[in-house]
């Protein structure tokens, strides 16, 4: 009896002994980049700066359309920067809820006349978007949630979408956003997408969005890293500009609701 | 949310968008070619630098890297010599496991004030950054730090 | 075409004599030349800044041999010593013959 356990003791330690060779150690799964590391990109020069001021600068000073006109001939930047926080937005034109890109769009589209907007997923529209966010760096997030039943509607149902559990991994963004906050994927902290969420503090997103995503060298807009976000979670992607995507913009950007605007962040 | 609805909001999303080629990034193919440049290991560009001089390591060299990089695409590091800026002619960066090793290098001058070069880089996988610094003198001194590259949290 | 880039000096108020950092960023895809295109098999060619140099006044005051190994949209920090008022010029070369610009008055 004792002889079959020795030996089977013999085995398990020697089969542990192959297997944590391979296996990380506990110490090294939960490690996650520092604080001191983070700060490292911090300082210099932000690449999507340079995207929104030369790229986003000069279309929004670039006159277009039938009009001949440029943003710039209509809208004084002192005070368009004071707006672009309360985006998403109800847009009484077409009773509902829409995103600053979409604004950006009609405004083509109805004051410059030209034919054929930007596309949500095009540079142009991107570059418009972040040198808007780039000169209102300095104003808060301000979007309204309540003030009339479509509002309330588009925030309920981003509310929604934001909890709903989808696709093939069964995951909510709440999953790791909120349920798992704090918690190590990969080397990287999970944070919530507000200011706080059980005590671990959050890294108020819609603030520092569109981004330069340093993996894909480009700014990114946050409706595009929701759909990034997607696809890594194993869940169908939404459409840009859908009432889906416009909904969880308005409710990811209400969490943020009283943080500093500070665009183009520097992201992952 | 049923198809039908679902398919009305997206509506307004696709209006207007179908505007053909971009107007600031014209969508030129990328040319194609039949193989990468040719690899450039460690010891081959340390020859370079060196041409076989040896490289001592010393504190005068302050390497400032990330322990654990965000990502491998960008890596911020920042690379000094502590001795007056006429006794340093360069500083080159070396990342080791890289298909081409020998990054970047930097030829100073007394106008420069500063022995000092701090850049974003590239890192294939986890391996050693090196800054090797080529003094007046014909001398080379380093400092070197491993960094590890992750896949990193969420794509 | 030449890209877009910046300079940024650091700090934006500074005396005669002052070591001050030049804060750079030329807008690039530096591609390595090690990408596949999927669908041929081949790879993406090659195209990255391969030089950058300084020049203050006239004088060429710092030089870089730049690889691909240098990430996309490059930053690149150095230091000067604000000896004069003179234009601070910086030019980056790619290995396709692109070249950019870019000028900073140093006022002291």
């Amino acid at each position: 009896m004792l002889k079959n356990r020795k030996v089977l003791f013999c085995l398990f330690a020697a089969g542990s002994l192959i297997v944590s060779s391979k296996v990380i150690s506990a110490e090294d799964a939960g490690q996650a980049i520092s604080e001191e590391d983070l700060k490292l990109y911090q300082s210099g020069i932000n690449p999507g700066e340079v995207f929104a001021q030369e790229v986003g600068g000069a279309l929004f000073n670039k006159p277009m359309g039938t009009s001949n006109k440029s943003c710039a001939s209509c809208h004084s930047e002192e005070k368009l920067k004071k707006v672009v926080g309360t985006y998403p937005k109800y847009e009484p034109k077409v009773n509902a809820v829409i995103s600053l890109q979409q604004r950006i769009q009609m405004c083509q589209k109805l004051n410059q006349g030209v034919e054929k907007p930007f596309e949500l997923k095009s540079q142009e529209n991107t570059a418009l978007l972040t040198y808007l966010k780039y000169i209102a760096s300095g104003e808060k997030v301000n979007v309204d949630t309540s003030s009339n039943p479509v509002v309330k509607d588009y925030y309920n149902y981003g509310k929604y979408v934001f909890e709903l559990k989808r696709g093939k991994r069964n995951l909510a963004c709440s999953s790791c956003h909120e349920n798992a906050a704090g918690f190590v994927l990969r080397m990287q902290r999970l944070a919530p997408l507000g200011f706080e969420y059980n005590g671990i503090k959050g890294t108020t997103a819609a603030a520092h969005w569109p981004g330069y995503r340093m993996t894909q060298s480009r700014v990114v807009t946050i409706e595009q890293r929701f759909q990034q976000c997607m696809s890594q979670a194993g869940m169908k992607v939404l459409p840009l500009g859908s009432k889906e995507m416009v909904a969880l913009e308005l409710y990811v950007t209400s969490l943020a609701n009283g943080a500093t605007i500070e665009a183009p962040g520097l992201v992952r | 949310m049923d198809r039908r609805s679902f398919l009305k909001t997206t509506a307004f999303a696709t209006a207007g968008l179908t505007l053909g080629g971009s107007v600031l990034f014209p969508s030129n193919a990328a040319e194609l070619v039949d193989n990468p440049p040719p690899k450039k290991p460690y010891e081959e560009a340390l020859k370079e630098i060196t041409k076989g001089k040896p490289v001592s390591d010393s504190d005068k060299v302050k390497l400032v890297a990330p322990e654990i990089a965000e990502n491998g695409a960008v890596v911020p590091i920042t690379a000094e010599v502590e001795l007056p800026i006429e006794q340093v002619k360069a500083i080159h960066i070396l990342t080791d496991k890289n298909h081409n090793t020998r990054t970047l290098s930097v030829y100073f001058t007394p106008a420069n004030g500063k022995a000092y070069i701090s850049t974003r880089i590239r890192l294939a996988e986890t391996m050693n950054v090196v800054a090797i610094a080529e003094l007046a003198d014909g001398s080379f001194i380093k400092a070197q730090k491993p960094v590890k590259v992750t896949i990193g949290g969420c794509g | 075409m030449p890209k877009n880039a910046m300079i940024k000096i650091n700090p934006k108020e500074y005396k005669k004599d002052d070591l001050v950092r030049v804060d750079t960023v030329i807008m690039h895809p530096m591609e390595t030349g090690l990408v596949k295109d999927k669908e041929s098999g081949k790879y993406i060619a090659a195209e990255h800044i391969t030089s950058v140099e300084v020049f203050y006044g006239d004088e060429k005051i710092t030089w870089m041999e730049v690889s691909g190994s240098v990430s996309a949209n490059p930053f690149i920090s150095f230091y000067i010593k604000a000896t004069k008022s003179a234009p601070l010029k910086i030019v980056w070369k790619d290995n396709k013959g692109d070249v950019t610009e870019k000028v900073v008055d140093i006022k002291v």
